[in-house]
C-alpha cells in the first residue's frame, strides 16, 4: 500500500517528479564524465611512464654513507676530534657487479626482468639547433623487457640500435625540437668532453610530455663511451608482476642491494599528489551537483508533504502509522533517487562515449589526438550510491516531517 | 442486526480529561467523562460548540489519548483511560494504536478528506490494504461492492473531486466501513453538505444501525441526533445528559 500511495503521489505531480529526477541524472552524468575525463589523464600519465620508465629503479646511490674516517678509528671517543688536510677520492658512482645483482634480485617473487643502464646528461646538435636531453644507455633486449617502450617508437625500431653502429632513439618533443628526422645524423656531446657523431634509428613518442621532450637512447656501451662512463651502470630498471605493488616491492629490493631503490610512484611522486589534487577537486564539484540536486528533491517533497497535510491526517486516521507516513515519503526519495541515478549512469555512459570522440589535440603534460577518457565500475559504481544516498538523506526530513503531524489538529485546524 | 455482547463494552471512557495548549492558551476541553459504548449502540452526541463533544469522540477512537496529567503536572486520579474494545490506549504503542485504529474504528469527518489523486474504489480500498487480509483484487471488490451500497456503483472509477459534496461524503462513509468496523465515528458529518445530501447521509447512517453497526456521531443538527437511539449532551467538557431517543 505504501508503494501504491508513494507512487501515485509521484506521479500526480509529474512535473516536479520530472524536474527532480532530471537534476538527480545532470549530477550522476556530470560525476561519471568529469571522473572519467580526470582519470583518462591520470591513467595515460601513469601507464606511459610506468610503462616506458619501468616499474622500480635502482640507482647507484648507496643506501647509507660511508662512516667517516675519524668515527671509523675512534668510535667511542669523549674528546673533540679534528682531522687536518682530508684528500677527497674520486670514486666513481656506479653500481657494483649489475650482472651479479640482478641475477639476485629475478629471483624475489615479483620481480619480471632487470635491464642496466647507464644514463646522463648531453646536448644534441643537429645542424644550428641544439636540446639538452637524458641519454639512457640500455641493452635493447632486456629493456624492452622491462618497459614497452619499443611500442612506442613511431618511426624506425628500437632493434635498429643493435644493427647501427652509434645509433640513436630520440623522443618525438626532442627530433621536432632540433629539426631531426629518421637517418639523420646527429652530434651528441656530455659535459665531460665525451662526444658522437649518432644515427637517428628511430623516434618514440609514450604521450607524456617530460619524456618525450627529454630522453635519448642508445646502446648502453655506446652511452657509456659518450658519457665517459666506461663499464659503468648507474641505474637498474626492473619489471614488476604488478605495478600498483612496486612501492612494496622497491623496499624489498633496496634491502637485498643496499642501493637506493624508487618505485615509479616515489619518482613520480609530485605529478601524483598533483593527480590526486585534481581528483579531490573533481569529487567536491560534482558532490556540490549532487548535493544541488538533493535540495530540490528536499525541496519538493517539502512541498508535497506541505500540500498534503490532511491527507496524512486521514491516513493516519484509517491506521497508517508513523513509519508507513515516513516509508511513503521516503519511497517516492528513493524513486527519484533510483530512476535519477539510472538516467544519470546511462547519460554519463553517453557523455563519455561522445568526448572521446571529439577530436582535439591536447598538448600539455600528456600529449594526445583527442580528449582522454578513462571509465571504472568504480566510478560508476560510487556515482550511483552517492546519489542515491545524498536523494535519501534529502527525503528524510520531509518524510520526518509528515509522519510527526498530528492528525487530530490537522482535523481540527481544517474545521 | 446487534450483536449480543454485553460483556465488554466496545468504548470505554474512564474519568478523562484532555488539555489542549500552553500558558494562555491552555483549555482544559475534556473535565473527566465518564462513557460506555456498546456494541451495536446508535450514539449521538451533540452540544455548543467548545464542549469537547469532537474531542471525546477522536479520543474514543483511538486517534487522541487523554490527559494524564493537570495543567499544573499533578496526575489526573483515577489514571484517565480510554477503552476501545477492553484494549488501554494510553498503553498501547503508536503502532499497535494504528493498527487498532484500522481493525477496529472507522471515522468520517465533516470535511471528506478523500486522496484526490485516487479514484473513489481506492479511497475505499486503501484501508483494506493496510489490514492485509484480502488481495488486491479482492480489496477493490469489495471497495466497489461498499460503493454500490450507498449508490455510488456508477462513480467508482472517477477520481473523487469530480464527485459532488454528498458523493464524496458517502464515498467516505464507504471509506471508513472498509474493514467492517466495530464503530463507525462521525464528526459532524452533515456539516458541510447542504439538505439533501445531508438526508441521504443520514438515511445511510440509519440504515447501518439498523443493520447493527455500532455509530457515534458528533454532530450540531439536532434532527440528525434525535434519529440515533441514545443522545448524549455535553456541556463544557462534562455529559450533562445521556438517555435513549
Amino acid at each position: 500500500m505504501v508503494t501504491f500511495i508513494s507512487i501515485r503521489y509521484l506521479l500526480a505531480h509529474a512535473r516536479q517528479s520530472i524536474i527532480c529526477i532530471t537534476g538527480v541524472a545532470i549530477s550522476v552524468a556530470m560525476f561519471i564524465a568529469m571522473t572519467a575525463m580526470m582519470s583518462g589523464f591520470t591513467d595515460k600519465f601513469i601507464i606511459e611512464t610506468v610503462e616506458s620508465s619501468g616499474h622500480i629503479t635502482i640507482h647507484d646511490e648507496p643506501r647509507q654513507s660511508d662512516t667517516p674516517i675519524l668515527e671509523t678509528h675512534f668510535p667511542k671517543s669523549q674528546g673533540v676530534l679534528i682531522l687536518k688536510g682530508p684528500k677527497p677520492r674520486d670514486t666513481v658512482q656506479k653500481i657494483k657487479n649489475p650482472t651479479g645483482l640482478m641475477a639476485e634480485l629475478m629471483h624475489l617473487p615479483g620481480v619480471l626482468a632487470a635491464s642496466p643502464t647507464v644514463s646522463g646528461n648531453a646536448i644534441l646538435t643537429y645542424g644550428t639547433k641544439t636540446a639538452t636531453t637524458t641519454v639512457i644507455g640500455v641493452d635493447p633486449t632486456r629493456h624492452l623487457r622491462v618497459t614497452t617502450i619499443g611500442d612506442d617508437v613511431t618511426e624506425g625500431s628500437f632493434n635498429r640500435l643493435q644493427t647501427t653502429a652509434n645509433g640513436v632513439i630520440l623522443g618525438w618533443g626532442l627530433a621536432s625540437l632540433i629539426g631531426a628526422r629518421l637517418d639523420d645524423t646527429i652530434l651528441l656531446s656530455s659535459p665531460t668532453g665525451g662526444s658522437s657523431i649518432a644515427r637517428v634509428v628511430g623516434i618514440f613518442q609514450t604521450g607524456v610530455t617530460p619524456v618525450d621532450y627529454s630522453r635519448a637512447y642508445m646502446l648502453l656501451n655506446d652511452a657509456q663511451t659518450l658519457l665517459d662512463k666506461k663499464n659503468v651502470v648507474n641505474e637498474i630498471v626492473l619489471r614488476t608482476e604488478d605495478y600498483t605493488q612496486a612501492r612494496e616491492l622497491a623496499a624489498q629490493v633496496e634491502a637485498v642491494c643496499g642501493y637506493k631503490t624508487e618505485s615509479w610512484q616515489e619518482a613520480n611522486a609530485n605529478f601524483l599528489k598533483i593527480f590526486r589534487i585534481q581528483q579531490i577537486i573533481t569529487y567536491i564539484i560534482t558532490g556540490a551537483l549532487m548535493v544541488v540536486a538533493a535540495f530540490g528533491v528536499l525541496n519538493i517533497l517539502i512541498m508535497a508533504v506541505l500540500e498534503r497535510v490532511s491527507d496524512i491526517a486521514i491516513l493516519k486516521s484509517f491506521g497508517l502509522s508513523r513509519n508507513d507516513i515516513t516509508r511513503i515519503y521516503l519511497l517516492q526519495g528513493l524513486v527519484i533517487g533510483l530512476v535519477g541515478s539510472v538516467i544519470g549512469l546511462v547519460c554519463g555512459k553517453l557523455a563519455v562515449e561522445t568526448l572521446r570522440r571529439i577530436p582535439i589535440q591536447m598538448e600539455g603534460l600528456v600529449k594526445a589526438d583527442g580528449l582522454l577518457m578513462s571509465e571504472s565500475r568504480q566510478n560508476y559504481i560510487i556515482s550511483f550510491v552517492a546519489s542515491l544516498v545524498i536523494v535519501m538523506i534529502a527525503a528524510v526530513y520531509p518524510a520526518r516531517r509528515a509522519a510527526s503531524f498530528d492528525p487530530v489538529e490537522v482535523i481540527r485546524g481544517a474545521r | 442486526m446487534a450483536r449480543d455482547d454485553t460483556t465488554t463494552p466496545l468504548l470505554q471512557a474512564i474519568n478523562v480529561h484532555r488539555h489542549l495548549g500552553w500558558g494562555e492558551t491552555h483549555v482544559h476541553v475534556l473535565r473527566g467523562v465518564d462513557l460506555t459504548i456498546r456494541h451495536g449502540d446508535y450514539v449521538s452526541i451533540v452540544g455548543q460548540s467548545g464542549s469537547g463533544k469532537s474531542t471525546l469522540l477522536y479520543l474514543l477512537g483511538g486517534l487522541d489519548r487523554p490527559s494524564v496529567q493537570e495543567e499544573d503536572g499533578q496526575a489526573v486520579d483515577p489514571r484517565p483511560r480510554v477503552l476501545i474494545d477492553g484494549n488501554d490506549t494510553a498503553e498501547m504503542s503508536d503502532l499497535a494504536l494504528a493498527n487498532l485504529r484500522n481493525e477496529k474504528v472507522g471515522f468520517v469527518f465533516q470535511f471528506h478528506y478523500l486522496l484526490n489523486e485516487f479514484t473513489a474504489q481506492e479511497n475505499v480500498a486503501l484501508p483494506i490494504f493496510r489490514l492485509g487480509r484480502l488481495k488486491k483484487k479482492d480489496a477493490m471488490d469489495r471497495a466497489a461492492e461498499l460503493l454500490a451500497e450507498l449508490g455510488l456503483s456508477e462513480k467508482i472509477r472517477r477520481r473523487t473531486n469530480k464527485l459532488s459534496g454528498g458523493e464524496q461524503q458517502r464515498v467516505a462513509i464507504a471509506r471508513a466501513m472498509a474493514n467492517r468496523p466495530d464503530v463507525l465515528l462521525a464528526d459532524e458529518p452533515t456539516g458541510n453538505l447542504d439538505r439533501k445530501n445531508g438526508e441521504t447521509v443520514a438515511a445511510v447512517f440509519e440504515s447501518l444501525a439498523a443493520g447493527g453497526q455500532t455509530i457515534v456521531l458528533v454532530t450540531h443538527d439536532s434532527q440528525l441526533a434525535k434519529r440515533a437511539a441514545r443522545q448524549i449532551t455535553m456541556e463544557d467538557g462534562l455529559v450533562i445528559a445521556d438517555h435513549a431517543g
